[in-house]
């Protein structure tokens, strides 16, 4: 069935636009994975459609519709096409043997496609109880945590991923989210007004990395976006886009154990803002690979230093609220100056009770995030 | 009647010949060391039949007179040594007065000398260990040997001789031997009428090895061939490590200018080579050893092959202090090279910026203690662990290599947050702003690209230059888990959930047997019963490479550990496979600013042209080569 059908320029650029990021991804072994599916209904929609098998998203617009029909086309090159192209109108035309005519006013181009049949299918979704929720929600959430998802391959936990979760607390409810690396620990959490009862959560729920920083993306610029939680996959959808994210098996440590663990006795009450510059400029000496800096506290003073062995050292003070025993810590800056940067409030509180054990950071102004850092031995 | 007798003289020299002539090659040995102990600036050797049907010396030395002549055929006729004490120092390169009447015993020898200012010569036949005639004869001042029908009374002993061909590759290394032993002297081999080799005195030491290297190979030079300094020194040169060497390139030692054996000295180089060298393969070249006479034995065995140094320890670090310290300036000469001058990289000026003015100069250049050196040697650990305190500091790095505390743009560039250990940045919240005041043109190089995800492209003043991202990463962090080792220990990271690790019986006493040297490294280990261990700490540098499987590395070399290897080289070992497992892989795509970070780093660092385990970083193709391949000469 050849393709024929005109669509304004500035929607498909649009939806190509968001598209890249998935289509675009490097070395894989399905060529076809970096085309986009383009198909055209006779209702006057054009539907295009990119995945990675990971994550998967399909986007409507509204087009003319000469013909219908359907054919996957270079997602890239499409995009910098629409992109490079003058005119508001582009008709696309499929001519013969997969070749496409795409006319931008007086710039026409002969673009290479693959049939659409080879295209993997997009993900059924069989759970219809979807739950709307404001898209900001789910910003906040995924902003404060997305920097300690774990980078590397996993070991026995899934660390790359981010733990998803509900509850319900004196009748109110709650989503949560968790990421660690191994050597820190941030939660987040926000109450939502929706009774959350109708979302149906595996024991434990695991979004890679990938489909996080695609949730983000397709929350913004959306007001509100409606969710579905299936055995294997998530669904993220409004009324012209739906994204389906794989699901990752495995397991996440108990982080709640830890979190009780922490005897929240010893505490320090910090500047934020003056203790994340502190950091910066302390950082500047630590070694490139380690971003080791020691962190000496005594009678209200904190000291924070650092060593370079090829450039030198440095050593910056602190005023801060502390009555506890003389400590030294050793950590890692960049963790520090990392849950600093999601934080958002002016003072925060940390719990630190030994040179080895695990250091809270938490702030009542910054109601549901809570930072774990693991300290150092130098 | 007595059932023991004394042998006959000649009889006694062939079985003295047996130790010391045991093919042509060594008749050349011994006649080559003779005219070297005479003195002579030239010397032509002409083999014929693989030297089974003629050697023939000749050399301008000081000659012999009749009396001379008549006493060099005697056993144990000698003017090199007089007494006793004389052998506990010898200076030249023969000395037992064996040679010569053993040489006479198996061939028919011919023996013209005439030493300076008589007017006649002196020439002297012996077949088969007998004097057949002397008489005067006209000559040109020096010694002419000539040795005919060699093993022709001992059949035995020529049976045992292999090919033609054989033998006369045996001499031709014996001439080249002595041709790197005594630089001075200009050598000519010719081979069945044909020269062969023909070394000039004029010739430097470098440029001898180069013509006897089989092939164009770029050289290291060792030491200082100075004579100036007193003795023990330690010059040469080494064919660069990452060199392809041709098979039959080779490793020469020499002691006082003798060719020697000795596994020890082998040992030193590969030593001082240690990181560079690659396993499985040798080094090649030439280690010249000049120590005072009385150091050092060479009367162990009749052939001198062998020598025995009073103190070997000294010796063998003198010689692996000396390649790693040529090593060490190899790599300032490359980073010259790919990265521009040192003074250009110095002279750019500091980036600062408003806010992060945080560390004014002054606190920058404090925290050096005085009596620290400025910069960690290359490789000054070699002398740790040795009894060798009182030895001389080795020199401190050219002054243009010392970068002083205060250069801050490496240490900004540095600030960025970890570009190089976390490769995958795109994850990196919005909100973090990088610290980094990129300076590109720090490090003199231009970036291109990757290729294969795996080598970094650049160009610079001599062309494209190769790096391979994995390799030079590697040594980069390896050089810093050294540091940190030899400090006190390496950073170790808590881990949030420790986790508990089953070990094979093996692997679990390996653990209980090294475990402070595993705390050192970075590990926390608590033993959980059995053989289950828990690891609360790994070494920071790791990062979020899986415990299990780094420690299990590290168990591996620790097993592994082979026969008396020492234990610095097992550290290494280790440190290396730590580096290794943390270094940014291979198939990782970097951002430019990654890249910048690698290579600024790596402008910076004290050694990066080999990986930890002896590969190559970089290669340099140059603008002439590629012209080359597209005829644009």
């Amino acid at each position: 069935m050849p393709i024929h059908c005109s669509v304004s320029r500035d929607i498909l650029i649009e939806g190509l636009n968001s598209l890249q990021n998935i289509t675009t991804k490097k070395s894989t072994t399905m060529a076809i994975l970096s085309n986009v599916l383009i198909e055209v209904t006779r209702e006057g929609e054009l539907i295009l459609t990119g995945t990675d098998l990971e994550v998967g998203l399909r986007l409507h617009i509204r087009a003319d519709v000469e013909e219908e029909g359907s054919i996957t086309l270079p997602s890239k090159k499409l995009f910098e096409i629409v992109r490079e192209s003058g005119n508001n109108l582009i008709t696309i035309h499929e001519t013969e043997n997969n070749w496409v005519l795409i006319t931008a006013g007086n710039s026409t181009y002969n673009l290479a496609g693959m049939a659409s049949d080879e295209f993997p299918e997009f993900p059924k979704i069989e759970d219809d109880t979807f739950i709307s929720l404001n898209s900001q929600i789910f910003l906040e959430l995924i902003d404060k945590i997305i920097y300690s998802i774990a980078n590397e391959q996993e070991n026995i936990y899934s660390l790359n991923a981010v733990l998803f979760e509900k509850e319900k607390r004196e009748e109110h409810s709650y989503l949560k989210m968790i990421s660690s690396d191994g050597h820190r620990l941030s939660i987040m959490e926000k109450q939502v007004d929706q009774d959350l009862d109708a979302l149906t959560l595996n024991p434990v729920t695991l979004i890679p990395k990938k489909g996080i920083q695609e949730w983000k993306k397709f929350c913004e610029g959306r007001d509100s976006v409606s969710i579905s939680f299936e055995k294997k996959q998530m669904v993220l959808k409004d009324d012209k886009a739906t994204m389906v994210i794989r699901l990752k098996g495995g397991e996440f440590p108990n982080y709640n154990a830890i979190v009780n663990s922490i005897r929240q006795e010893n505490k320090i009450e910090i500047d934020r803002i003056p203790f994340l510059d502190s950091l910066k400029r302390i950082n500047l000496f630590t070694e490139d690979n380690f971003h080791t800096i020691k962190i000496s506290l005594e009678n209200n003073k904190m000291i924070l230093s650092s060593q370079n062995a090829e450039l030198g050292n440095a050593k910056d003070e602190q005023t801060i609220s502390y009555s506890g025993e003389p400590m030294v810590l050793g950590f890692n800056c960049r963790y520090f100056i990392e849950t600093l940067q999601v934080m958002e409030c002016e003072r925060l509180d940390a719990y630190i009770n030994s040179s080895s054990s695990p250091c809270m950071l938490k702030s009542d102004t910054d109601s549901g995030f809570l930072s774990i850092i693991m300290p150092m031995q130098l | 009647m007595a059932k023991i007798h004394i042998l006959p003289e000649h009889l006694a020299n062939q079985i003295a010949a047996g130790e010391v002539i045991e093919r042509p090659a060594s008749v050349v040995k011994e006649l080559l060391e003779n005219s070297l102990d005479a003195g002579a600036t030239r010397i032509e050797i002409e083999i014929e039949g693989g030297g089974i049907r003629l050697i023939r010396v000749i050399d301008n030395g000081e000659g012999m007179d009749e009396d001379d002549v008549l006493l060099c055929l005697e056993r144990h006729g000698t003017s090199k040594i007089r007494e006793d004490r004389d052998l506990a120092a010898i200076a030249t390169l023969g000395f037992r007065g064996e040679a010569l009447p053993s040489i006479g015993s198996v061939s028919h020898m011919t023996i013209t000398s005439r030493p300076a200012g008589a007017d006649l010569g002196t020439e002297a036949v012996v077949a088969y260990g007998k004097l057949v005639k002397i008489h005067a004869i006209g000559a040109a001042q020096g010694t002419r040997f000539e040795v005919a029908h060699l093993f022709g009374n001992t059949p035995a002993r020529r049976k045992f001789l292999r090919t033609v061909r054989t033998e006369q590759a045996h001499i031709e290394e014996v001439v080249k031997n002595y041709a790197l032993g005594s630089p001075e002297t200009t050598i000519v081999l010719r081979v069945d009428g044909r020269e062969i080799l023909h070394l000039d005195r004029t010739l430097s030491l470098q440029q001898r090895l180069a013509r006897l290297m089989p092939a164009a190979v770029p050289l290291l030079g060792v030491g200082d061939p100075d004579a100036g300094t007193p003795p023990p020194r330690v010059f040469g040169y080494l064919a660069l490590p990452e060199a392809t060497l041709p098979a039959a390139a080779r490793l020469r030692l020499f002691v006082n200018g003798r060719a020697v054996r000795d596994r020890m000295m082998t040992h030193a180089v590969i030593e001082g080579l240690r990181g560079f060298l690659m396993k499985g393969r040798n080094p090649a070249g030439m280690i010249h050893l000049i120590v005072a006479a009385a150091e050092v034995d060479v009367n162990v065995h009749p052939a001198k092959h062998e020598v025995r140094f009073r103190h070997s320890r000294d010796i063998h670090l003198l010689i692996s202090e000396a390649v790693a310290r040529a090593m060490g300036h190899y790599q300032q000469e490359v980073q010259g090279r790919i990265f521009g001058p040192a003074q250009a990289r110095r002279t750019t000026p500091i980036p600062l910026d408003s806010r992060s003015v945080a560390a004014p100069p002054s606190l920058a250049a404090a925290p050096l203690e005085k009596d620290d050196p400025p910069r960690p040697l290359p490789r000054a650990r070699t002398a740790a662990g040795s009894d060798q305190a009182d030895r001389p500091a080795p020199p401190l790095p050219a002054p243009g290599t010392y970068r002083p505390a205060s250069v801050a743009g490496g240490g900004l560039a540095a600030a960025e947050p970890e570009p190089v250990a976390a490769p995958d940045l795109g994850a990196r919240s919005p909100r973090q702003t990088s610290l980094a005041v990129p300076d590109r043109q720090h490090h003199g190089m231009q970036v291109i690209g990757q290729l294969d995800d795996l080598y970094i492209l650049c160009q610079n003043d001599e062309g494209l230059v190769l790096i391979d991202q994995h390799a030079a990463h590697e040594r980069l962090l390896f050089e810093d888990l050294r540091r940190q080792y030899s400090g006190d220990r390496i950073a170790s990271q808590n881990l949030l959930f420790p986790l508990t690790i089953e070990l094979s019986l093996f692997q679990a006493r390996l653990v209980e047997q090294h475990l402070p040297e595993l705390q050192r490294m970075g590990f926390a280990l608590r033993h959980f019963g059995g053989n289950a261990y828990v690891i609360s700490g790994v070494p920071a540098l790791a990062g979020q490479c899986p415990p299990q499987e780094l420690l299990l590395d590290m168990l591996e070399q620790f097993g592994s550990e082979s026969g008396q290897s020492e234990r610095e080289n097992r550290i290494d070992r280790i440190l290396a496979t730590m580096a290794c497992r943390a270094a940014v892989k291979a198939g990782a795509r970097l951002s430019i600013e990654e890249i910048e970070a690698l290579l600024e780093r790596m402008a910076r660092a004290d050694l990066f042209s080999h990986c930890p385990h002896g590969r190559p970083v970089w290669k340099t193709i140059s603008r002439t080569e590629i012209r080359k391949w597209f005829h644009r000469a």
